[in-house]
């Protein structure tokens, strides 16, 4: 009897903890800490003239203020540039506390610290800074216009030009029967976890090693930024990640000024120190995302087969670049969609403008580039009078041309080749699951009515599964236990789940018996990651070939315990065991006991690996050359390039043209991320990516003012979608393979969110018939495009 | 550290930090300050600056123009630094080094401390009728209406002197630099 635990929908294994208040979050740690509190920049563009403490002497209870002239060795320097890329010509980073000037509001300026919370606030009220307020450059047109600089030595407040081509787009255009031009562009708007970011540190005077908690994305890549500004020897900091509330792209940046502040001071202080962000430091101080303008021209056929595409885009950095130019360079990449071109070039300037500074958000440049291209399609299908589905058919790229190679760098740095998928097959799934044919006449009884419905479509290619790599350890204990550990990190992903699923295939034991930790850098100090839709790809085949590597082992003590052949041998129930014959087995727990040579032994159990309770062959030692003692492993997943997950989404939504409102009255998505470990957590990211994408659809956008103010900087003024904003989607799921693995899946993280925008624009638009061209819409906005047509 | 302030005392207060005893009155938290007759002043205070607190002791000792090197040291921390006044004793600056739990509060905080410190001497020491230290320096600093928090670093001049102070951290702090 086997029992196979990959694609069953088990229940998430922390959701019992989670769900009972039992989880363990940044904030739940270190109740007797020192509390950090920071002094942030209420000016979008400043030089600091001074800054005077004197004030907050008075406050009882104050421990210390600290700025940048405190600040020792390298801790002084600019945080590091994450990913350096050759036409990123002017990359500028900002300083862990502002030195001399501030870019943006929200730039942290001074730390206050103080016995508790209260005291630390307190005494960063009395904190006076002197600012000499500067122009602030504000939204990618005044970036453009470049009047004003954020950087004086950054000409045109360009940080970076690049040009990818894939044959000769100009040609073919002027060749072309039909050429269109368009103006597209979307907004910003921020990941918004229900837990900020937070950072507690401790360090051990006695150990000499620093114990840091931080609610992160990448904790291997934190440990190794805080050992290198503190100067202090790797394997001295433990960074681990606690329960995350959500990190959707924001929490990948590392290190934060607070990430390398608090540490800094725990040791000095010889204190705990711990700081919590709160609401309005997220909305000024983590990071944001999305806003690009793009001008499109396309030639295409009479059929809508298009001939060649250029796109030109500008991409709002904010006021620095630690993420480099990753997020352009995947908006330039992953435009082309499920579609083929020979003849497509892409250039991005990325500006820089004095507002937060720029990293992905969950979807990562694939939502304005999605946008770009679907709205492309619905034009050209307009221009010629064919139907939406039917143009985009005639482009897909079709399963027998598989790999698909465009020519192109992909965010990895490796070829932007896709390695397989059905497009044509989801569209189809698609119009069934939406009821395409059957539209028309659906709209035409609702008008009939009064009502106005309209319907969209938009479809996407997912990279995921980048490298460069990711490991995990497998340890099956005596007790029969089979602990693992990988060090990416989880943010409330269901990892502990889907990988026990792996393993417990793997091994042939319970899903039960299986206990995952992730990004805790004590159990596993080599990693890189938790973004870009890649853990399960990477961290489960990690996983499944560190289990694999196990099993082997296993099979190979329990071979010799049982007098069996190990091809003979399967393992069950965690139970390795002789196939046909299941009662001439062996427990996985005694073959982790046996495979511990002892001279001492601690349970009655254990005797049997003691070193007169068996007669072994006396030219063998005990742990032969090529051995290790213990029934583990480690083994690492490294790809040599990124695996392409792909989707289509449809929408069928009411405009009220009396208020502007829209109603989703249907949501119909079709998946392929490859074969599902957990269609039940698949389809959970899904839901959750679909009212991100809502959210950026109808609602999100960062109301930054000229002079740089954010003005909807709390839960009050900026838009989140709750239930009733929401649809339940309907979810059909293809299942292609990737080649490039071995569990042959692909990612599912950012999927859900990444079509939303075009597809809702393209169902208004249809139901209104008000050209959607910009995204977000407010009900405002919508309501004013339809008063201006009538 | 290095951090330069405006001081406005009239010429008497100048005058009455050659003094130890008026200085002893009008230094906050001043135990004592002794004149040993090479031209030093041995101070003994309580020092508090944020939630560094303690005993400190050091010896000031009169340079060349006006300045004056003020080190020492005590469970708030070691301190070994210059004060000097500006031609027209409109300003004074203070320079140097400051360890142990007291270079922990960061230098705005220092200079903070200094500048409030100096600015209590000369007024302490320009009007003896003001409120003093006395015996509880800590009640003197809440007479001044700066309960709990309080001096510090720091230092003043002269002709003449100076002083700084520290103290221990809270019995929980249990610390370390």
């Amino acid at each position: 009897m086997t029992t196979q635990w990959f694609g069953e929908r088990v229940e998430r294994r922390e959701d019992e903890r989670l769900v009972r208040g039992a989880g363990r979050f940044l904030d739940d740690a270190g109740h007797d800490a020192l509390a950090a509190a920071f002094v942030r920049s209420p000016y979008a563009h400043a030089r600091i003239a001074g800054i005077d403490a004197g004030a907050a002497l008075d406050v009882d209870g104050l421990v210390g203020v600290y700025t940048w002239e405190d600040l020792p060795g390298r801790l002084a320097d600019p945080l590091p540039l994450l990913i350096p890329h050759p036409d990123l010509s002017h990359p500028r980073t900002q300083y862990a506390l502002a030195r001399g000037e501030v870019n943006h509001v929200g730039e942290a300026v001074a730390m206050v610290v103080a016995v508790d919370r209260y005291v630390a606030e307190d005494a960063a009220d009395r904190i006076a800074v002197d600012y000499e307020p500067l122009p602030a450059v504000v939204g990618l047109d005044a970036a453009r216009a470049a009047d004003r600089l954020v950087h004086e030595d950054v000409p045109g407040n360009v940080a970076a030009v690049t040009t990818q081509e894939l044959g000769d787009a100009a040609a073919a255009i002027g060749a072309a029967p039909h050429v269109l031009e368009l103006d597209l562009a979307m907004e910003r708007s921020l990941s918004s976890p229900l837990e900020g970011r937070g950072v507690h540190a401790r360090w051990d005077e006695e150990d000499g090693r620093l114990r840091l908690r931080t609610s992160t994305q990448t904790s291997t890549g934190v440990r190794a930024a805080v050992a290198n500004i503190l100067g202090l020897p790797d394997v001295a900091v433990d960074v681990i990640t606690p329960d995350v509330g959500g990190g959707f792209g924001t929490k990948v940046l590392h290190p934060y000024p607070e990430e390398v502040l608090v540490p800094w001071a725990a040791r000095m202080l010889g204190r705990e120190v711990k700081w919590v962000e709160d609401r309005y430091e997220h909305f000024v101080s983590a990071t944001h995302e999305r806003g690009q303008q793009h001008h499109v021209r396309v030639g295409f056929d009479g059929d809508g087969t298009i001939l060649g595409l250029e796109v030109d885009f500008w991409h709002d950095t904010g006021a620095y670049t630690p993420y480099g130019i990753v997020l352009p360079i995947i908006t330039a990449t992953q435009l082309p969609g499920p579609y083929r071109h020979r003849h497509y070039r892409v250039t991005f300037t990325s500006l820089y403008t004095n507002t937060v500074t720029v990293t992905p958000y969950r979807g990562a440049g694939r939502p304005q580039g999605c946008f770009v291209m679907e709205r492309t399609m619905d034009r050209i299908a307009e221009t010629l009078g064919l139907g939406r589905d039917e143009v985009r058919a005639r482009n897909l790229i079709g399963p027998d041309e598989f790999p698909y190679d465009f020519g192109m760098v992909f965010q990895d740095g490796r070829p932007l080749i896709y390695d397989s998928g059905d497009y044509p097959g989801l569209l189809n799934r698609l119009r069934d699951l939406v009821g395409w044919d059957g539209f028309v006449a659906e709209r035409d009884a609702a008008a009939a009515a009064g009502r106005r419905l309209g319907i969209g479509l938009a479809c996407y290619v997912e990279g995921t599964g980048v490298g460069p790599y990711e490991g995990a350890h497998v340890h099956v204990e005596t007790n029969g236990r089979v602990m693992v550990a990988t060090g990416l990190t989880s943010q409330g992903q269901g990892h502990e789940t889907v990988f026990a699923q792996i393993v417990a295939d793997e091994l042939g034991v319970d899903v039960g018996d299986v206990y995952v930790t992730t990004g805790d850098t004590r159990r596993f100090p080599y990693a890189v990651g938790t973004y870009a839709s890649r853990a399960a790809v990477m961290s489960g085949n990690a996983v499944a070939l560190a289990s694999r590597a196990v099993r082997a082992k296993a099979v190979r003590i329990a071979a010799e315990a049982l007098e069996a052949a190990a091809d003979d041998l399967d393992i069950a129930g965690g139970v390795v065991h002789v196939r046909g014959t299941p009662s001439r087995g062996i427990p996985l727990s005694q073959v982790a006991v046996l495979s511990n040579p002892l001279r001492y032994s601690f349970s009655t159990e254990a005797q049997a690996a003691t070193q007169f309770a068996s007669a072994p062959d006396p030219d063998v030692a005990p742990v032969p050359d090529g051995d290790e003692p213990g029934l583990e492993a480690r083994d690492y997943y490294s790809p040599v390039r990124s695996t392409f997950a792909a989707g289509m989404h449809a929408a069928v939504v009411e405009v009220d043209p009396e208020l502007g409102t829209v109603a989703i009255l249907r949501y119909a998505v079709v998946h392929d991320c490859g074969p599902l470990i957990n269609p039940m957590i698949v389809e959970g990211q899904i839901h959750g990516g679909v009212a991100q994408g809502v959210a950026g659809a109808l609602l999100e956008r960062m109301a930054y003012d000229a002079a740089g103010n954010l003005a909807n900087a709390n839960f009050m003024d900026f838009l989140m979608p709750y239930l009733s904003e929401v649809p339940t989607p309907e979810i059909a799921h293809s299942e292609t393979p990737s080649p490039l693995n071995p569990l042959g899946i692909k990612g599912a993280g950012e999927a859900g969110v990444i079509p939303v925008s075009a597809c809702l624009a393209a169902a208004i638009e249809d139901a209104v018939g008000v050209r959607m061209d910009r995204m977000p819409i407010s009900p405002p906005e919508l309501w004013a495009a339809l008063e201006a047509r009538r | 550290m290095r951090v330069t302030f405006p001081v406005a005392a009239p010429p008497a207060a100048w005058a009455a930090l050659a003094d130890p005893d008026r200085v002893a009155d009008a230094l906050p938290g001043c135990r004592s300050a002794t004149a040993d007759g090479d031209g030093t002043l041995a101070v003994v205070a309580d020092v508090a600056v944020a939630s560094v607190r303690g005993l400190w002791s050091g010896r000031v000792t009169r340079l060349d123009g006006d300045a004056v090197r003020i080190t020492g040291a005590g469970a708030p921390g070691t301190v070994d630094v210059t004060v000097r006044a500006d031609t027209g004793r409109t300003a004074l600056t203070v320079e140097g080094e400051v360890g142990g739990p007291l270079g922990t509060v960061g230098g705005s905080v220092l200079a903070a401390a200094a500048r409030r410190l100096a600015e209590d001497l000369l007024a302490g020491v320009a009007d003896p009728a003001s409120p003093g230290p006395g015996p509880d320096p800590g009640a003197a600093v809440r007479r001044r209406g700066r309960a709990g928090a309080a001096v510090a670093v720091a230092a003043t001049v002269v002709g003449a002197v100076a002083v700084a102070g520290w103290r221990r951290r809270r019995g929980a702090a249990g610390g370390r630099p």
